[in-house]
């Protein structure tokens, strides 16, 4: 890998900078698509643990793939800048655009994914690719008021400290060692663990969901806008990695007289993890970011009164990223391109520990309609080509929904909440 | 069973809000008391004699002070009336559930412990908020919203969870 850092990317063609206007206050006013939409936030950090104040955030889009419009293996394709902030002394930084600017970066459903770049003056640099998914019509009044996908307010979300190291090692400090599912789980053909809990080892999550009604949603408390000359970046398909089973959910039934259904329905969004790796080769990779994909159709899962492991697929690729300030990929990243359909059910031995019950009577159902709590660490099955496993998080919403239907008086119980909060995993048990 | 319905004087239904149910934070909410999360949709099958324990969410007090609760309101109500609200606790992670009848079935240990409104959550702790509940024939509750004191302040906060009473669930 060549050293010469991005220090010189600030040389290089001038871009147009969105021009930011007063963001509204209050998150209860709705939306229009002329507001502002908050898109990540943060804090940036030297390698001695220092806040990297005055340091320049650009936040570019990445290029939006559907089924008809993918990218061919060694296409190359320049980001787009969404806009560029300065880190204030703390080094915090919130990122937010007009909501208007957004709508041509958007893919089928209403998803917009980005890249957060953070540089300093002396060369070094930070990046996190984000994903902002449509905010559920059930969990905002502006939400529910958006005409379409097109205009709908944004999911922002909360970036972990990022720490601004030279290039060559700025991948590592910005990303967790991955893990891969053994391959002794793997002989059952279910890539969660043989104990049905793939949730006991959630790995520190890089990129979190800022809430519905937070008031950064519409922008509030954006940092100071820049104007800082760049030089082009962008990605380039290295390889196609082709579909791969990607965790939807998991339903458990331990009990008799209860039934459980899943349903992914079209527009599903799915929270799916990004790995990165400074060369690139196999078993170099380590977890970082995500992406926000939707599925463009419906996948019912069959009803059962048993233990479901439910995944559908989607079209992984891994990317070069580059800049024409220097020769080369200044680093690789595997992610998510889009939905290809298709799922497969597998019956885990066990199901996971909920204890957090309520009971639930006879000829009674329950359908959990939005739930974001549970990210499964290994839920994406592309360690045969990287090395390790990546993250999924697909949260119930007005698209997907897991019912349960109660023939006879049972529990039903929540693995972090009881199941009228915010449960994570549901089980229906005596 | 008596009936406390004492606690009916605390008791309000509002009609016709279907527009704002299910939304967490939409009114006057703080966030010193928690209600719901995830949202979500609970159907119970017709009771015959038309009263129902809806016991399906748990309050929890965020602070380092005592909140006290003062109301609990239907909202989005079709066909269904609110007869007392009141506050148990929860033993072993498990709270009295929803299901036709008042009282519940089996009269759990927590049932008989209840305290009706206005009554206290202290500091940190949590409890299953209890409403009873009458419809005739099939009915909707949007959502609950509890009515409780912080700071001097009166404040109100719902739960995720929308209520179907049908014929038949499935």
């Amino acid at each position: 890998m060549h050293t010469a850092p991005l220090r010189a990317l600030a040389g290089c063609a001038a871009i147009t900078i969105a021009v930011m206007t007063q963001a509204p206050s209050q998150a209860s006013a709705a939306p229009t698509p002329s507001g502002n939409q908050g898109l990540a936030k943060g804090r940036l950090v030297h390698t001695d643990g220092s806040p990297a104040a005055g340091a320049v955030v650009t936040v570019y889009a990445l290029p939006s793939e559907t089924p008809g419009n993918m990218m061919k293996v060694g296409e190359r394709r320049t980001f787009e800048v969404l806009g560029q902030f300065r880190a204030d002394k703390q080094g915090r930084y919130a990122a937010a655009v007009k909501r208007s600017s957004l709508a041509r970066f958007r893919d089928e459903g209403g998803n917009v994914n980005a890249e957060v770049v953070a540089r300093d003056t002396r060369g070094n640099i930070a990046s996190m690719t984000v994903g902002l998914a449509p905010i559920d019509a059930q969990e905002s009044v502006a939400a529910a008021r958006a005409a379409s996908k097109a205009d709908a307010p944004l999911t922002p979300v909360q970036v972990a400290d990022l720490t601004l190291a030279s290039p060559e090692v700025a991948a590592a400090k910005n990303s967790t060692p991955g893990k891969k599912v053994s391959d002794t789980a793997r002989t059952t053909g279910d890539p969660a663990t043989q104990a049905g809990d793939p949730g006991s080892a959630q790995a520190k999550q890089w990129v979190a969901p800022i809430s519905a009604t937070d008031t950064f949603v519409d922008g509030a408390g954006a940092s100071d806008v820049v104007e800082t000359e760049m030089g082009a970046c962008g990605t380039t398909l290295v390889s196609d990695l082709g579909q791969r089973s990607v965790w939807v959910g998991g339903t458990y039934v331990t009990t008799t007289g209860v039934t459980a259904d899943l349903i992914y329905n079209a527009s599903s969004s799915s929270t799916l993890g990004v790995g990165v790796s400074t060369g690139g080769s196999y078993g170099s990779f380590s977890a970082s970011g995500s992406v926000s994909k939707s599925s463009s159709g419906t996948v019912n899962f069959a009803a059962h009164s048993s233990r479901q492991h439910a995944y559908t697929y989607f079209v992984y690729g891994k990317f070069g990223y580059w800049c024409d300030s220097r020769p080369g990929y200044y680093e690789y990243k595997v992610m998510a391109r889009s939905w290809a359909g298709g799922s497969s059910v597998y019956t885990p031995s066990s199901a996971p520990t909920a204890s957090y019950c309520t009971p639930n009577s006879a000829g009674s159902s329950f359908a959990k309609t939005t739930s974001t709590a549970y990210t499964f660490g290994t839920g994406a099955d592309v360690s045969g080509a990287i090395g390790i496993d990546l993250s999924s998080r697909t949260g119930y919403s007005t698209q997907t929904q897991a019912t349960f239907k109660f023939t006879y008086a049972r529990k039903l119980c929540g693995t972090n909440a009881l199941p009228g909060g915010s449960p994570g995993r549901l089980v229906a048990k005596t | 069973m008596p009936r406390h319905d004492l606690a009916a004087l605390s008791v309000v239904v509002l009609l016709g809000c279907t527009g704002c149910a299910g939304v967490p934070g939409v009114g006057s909410g703080g966030d010193e008391l928690t209600l719901g999360g995830d949202s979500g949709v609970l159907c119970l099958p017709v009771a015959e004699g038309g009263e129902y324990t809806y016991a399906f969410d748990s309050v929890q007090n965020t602070t380092d002070e005592t909140i006290k609760v003062t109301k609990v309101t239907l909202v989005g109500a079709k066909n269904a009336s609110a007869h007392g609200g009141y506050l148990a606790p929860i033993l072993d992670n498990t709270i009295i559930g929803a299901m036709p009848g008042w009282p519940p079935e089996g009269d759990p240990a927590a049932f008989e412990q209840k305290k009706a409104m206005p009554t206290d959550v202290l500091a940190r702790e949590s409890a299953n908020l209890v409403v009873h509940l009458s419809a005739t024939g099939p009915a909707d509750v949007k959502a609950v919203e509890v009515t409780y004191t912080a700071d001097g302040d009166e404040k109100t906060v719902r739960n995720s969870t929308e209520l179907q009473i049908r014929d038949a669930c499935f």
